[in-house]
């Protein structure tokens, strides 16, 4: 139970990194992002070599592998926290405090890990099952190698769920402030743990052993808090999609409402679609919904262009009484240039009538409007259906 | 098969350049296609057509020192807009001399370096050039809305933690 759960934090961890690998292959990543990829690595690796199936095997390795392993996953824990200390310096202001900041942390973090390296390597630890032990000198220096790692790890998550906090209390109430939350309550939680692990310099100091890293509460509370951290991370990068929830259904529904039309003047030009790289579907249901509609918009219109030679002057005459009713005019107008495409009639180059409705519409979104009462009408109406019956049976003769 | 896995690669590739080019803010598809001309060091004319039924609805003519590019203007300014991007997308891509052999074969190549119409997307090029239109107009919709003013906080909080910033250009 506790190898799975801190297996799939490690795997969360990890796909989150590889998530924001993927977002910056084609250009340089900025310091945030990198910042980002190395704490989401880091901290993965930390948890898979803190899972305590990974502690036993590492024991059947050797007891001198045993505690190289239990140093190299402290000091990628501790590299995390630096990460994740140098994202928040990112909400300071830019300009020369930041850049003292920044610099600030980095020297303590390279100090903290390579003092704490040395104070390693130095007590001469073994493994004993699972817990570390030592001898002699190496007492005070694992129990000082331990104190410098949690006294690192509380300050550090300390000053940045302030930094974080000091934001998130500004920003309105919904899903970005919320993410930041999480980043808080991940930092306090991160202190907590950190707190906790003091006890094994107490451990250290009086029985001349420490848990490492089997130890379930400190387990437990750790993978809280990155889980947290995580979530919070997640809501971040997902916010700006995020901000409009219902825009996929709304494009979802505006692409159904567009198919009939759509599947009729592809059948009509089948040189209108476009593939765009089929992986992105699950049949039926287009996952990038909004792309999906932009491209049937435009595939529509470029049916309509593709007809313009079979465009009949005669149409706004058989749909005069509808005059008012542009959409229905212009279902019309497609229809029945489908049906005299069909019979391989054309009308002629100077008879493409230009809908004055188009020059009406302003934005993308008036644009589908507009679309969908077109396919309405085309699929519906009696004046269009009318028309095309007219079309074909001229067509017939 | 083969087909469908080429198709794949190639839109995965062209979604990649989409998110890679400096797009200007507000997006604006004219001033993304004279600013592509210009990096290739010629200027641009933009001819509108209408009432032409037998041509392409869009076509992209470019010489040493000009790029022509003539598009429908008798359909909606969303359609005009993806006209244009795709004529940027043969720019963007290089289309060159292969397009000008095959429509115009009897004009010299130091003459007119590219002639490209879209008229279908069966043809690799023209597919290659929609799909990188599609995917540019996709980003700049998706930045549209997602260019709510945000306060100083909030913008801050997700340049640290969240998305980083896709490249663009203000006027």
């Amino acid at each position: 139970m506790i190898d799975s759960a801190v297996y799939f934090t490690a795997l969360l961890a990890l796909l989150l990194g590889v998530h924001k690998l993927w977002t910056v292959r084609t250009g340089d990543a900025n310091p945030q992002t990198r910042h980002q990829v190395l704490f989401a690595l880091c901290i993965s690796g930390h948890f898979a070599l803190a899972a305590p199936a990974t502690i036993d095997f590492t024991q059947r390795l050797g007891e001198s592998y045993a505690g190289l392993l239990s140093m190299f996953d402290d000091e990628l824990r501790t590299a995390a926290i630096h990460f994740f200390a140098m994202l928040a310096l990112a909400l300071l202001p830019e300009g020369e405090d930041r850049q003292r900041a920044e610099r600030r942390q980095r020297r303590i973090a390279a100090a903290t890990m390579t003092a704490a390296a040395i104070l390693f390597l130095a007590a001469d630890v073994h493994g004993a099952g699972t817990a570390l032990v030592v001898h002699g000198l190496g007492v005070p220096a694992l129990a000082t190698y331990d104190a410098l790692l949690a006294g690192y790890a509380a300050w550090c998550l300390g000053t940045t769920g302030l930094g974080i906090a000091r934001y998130a209390r500004r920003v309105e109430p919904g899903m970005l402030r919320f993410g930041a939350g999480l980043l808080v309550a991940a930092a306090v939680v991160g202190v907590v743990w950190a707190v906790w692990n003091l006890h094994e310099v107490q451990s250290v100091l009086h029985l001349r052993r420490g848990e490492g890293d089997a130890d379930t509460a400190d387990a437990v509370i750790g993978s809280l808090s990155v889980v947290l951290g995580l979530s919070g991370a997640a809501l971040l990068i997902g916010y700006g999609p995020a901000r409009d929830p219902g825009r996929w259904l709304r494009s979802y529904r505006q692409y159904r409402a567009l198919e009939h039309l759509w599947s009729v003047l592809r059948t009509a030009v089948p040189g209108i679609v476009l593939d765009a790289g089929g992986r992105r579907h699950v049949p039926g249901l287009p996952l990038d919904a909004e792309f999906m509609l932009q491209r049937r918009v435009i595939e529509i219109y470029d049916g309509r262009l593709a007809l313009r030679p079979y465009f009949d002057p005669r149409v706004p005459d058989w749909t005069a009484e509808h005059e008012g009713d542009a959409a229905v005019v212009e279902a019309a107008v497609i229809a029945a240039a489908i049906e005299a495409a069909k019979a391989g009639r054309r009308v002629g180059e100077e008879n493409a009538a230009p809908s004055a409705a188009l020059t009406d519409l302003h934005s993308a979104d008036d644009e589908v409007a507009w679309l969908i009462q077109v396919a309405e009408a085309f699929g519906s109406s009696p004046v269009v259906a009318q028309v095309r019956d007219l079309v074909r049976a001229e067509s017939a003769v | 098969m083969r087909s469908t896995r080429e198709h794949a690669q190639q839109a995965r590739h062209a979604r990649q350049l989409a998110g890679s080019l400096t797009l200007p803010r507000p997006f604006d598809a004219v001033a993304f296609i004279t600013s592509v001309a210009e990096d290739s060091g010629r200027r641009i004319e933009l001819i509108p057509v209408t009432g032409r039924t037998n041509t392409p609805c869009g076509l992209l003519l470019a010489t040493d020192d000009c790029v022509h590019v003539f598009y429908a203007a008798d359909t909606s300014p969303l359609h005009q807009r993806q006209i244009l991007l795709h004529e940027a997308a043969h720019l963007i891509y290089g289309h060159e001399h292969t397009a000008a052999k095959l429509v115009l074969p009897h004009l010299s190549p130091e003459l007119i370096a590219r002639v490209l119409g879209r008229t279908g997307y069966t043809e690799p090029q023209e597919r290659e050039a929609e799909l990188l239109a599609s995917f540019i107009l996709r980003r700049a919709s998706r930045e549209e809305v997602a260019a709510r003013p945000l306060g100083p906080s909030e913008s801050r909080l997700e340049a640290a933690f969240g998305r980083p910033e896709p490249p663009g250009r203000t006027p």
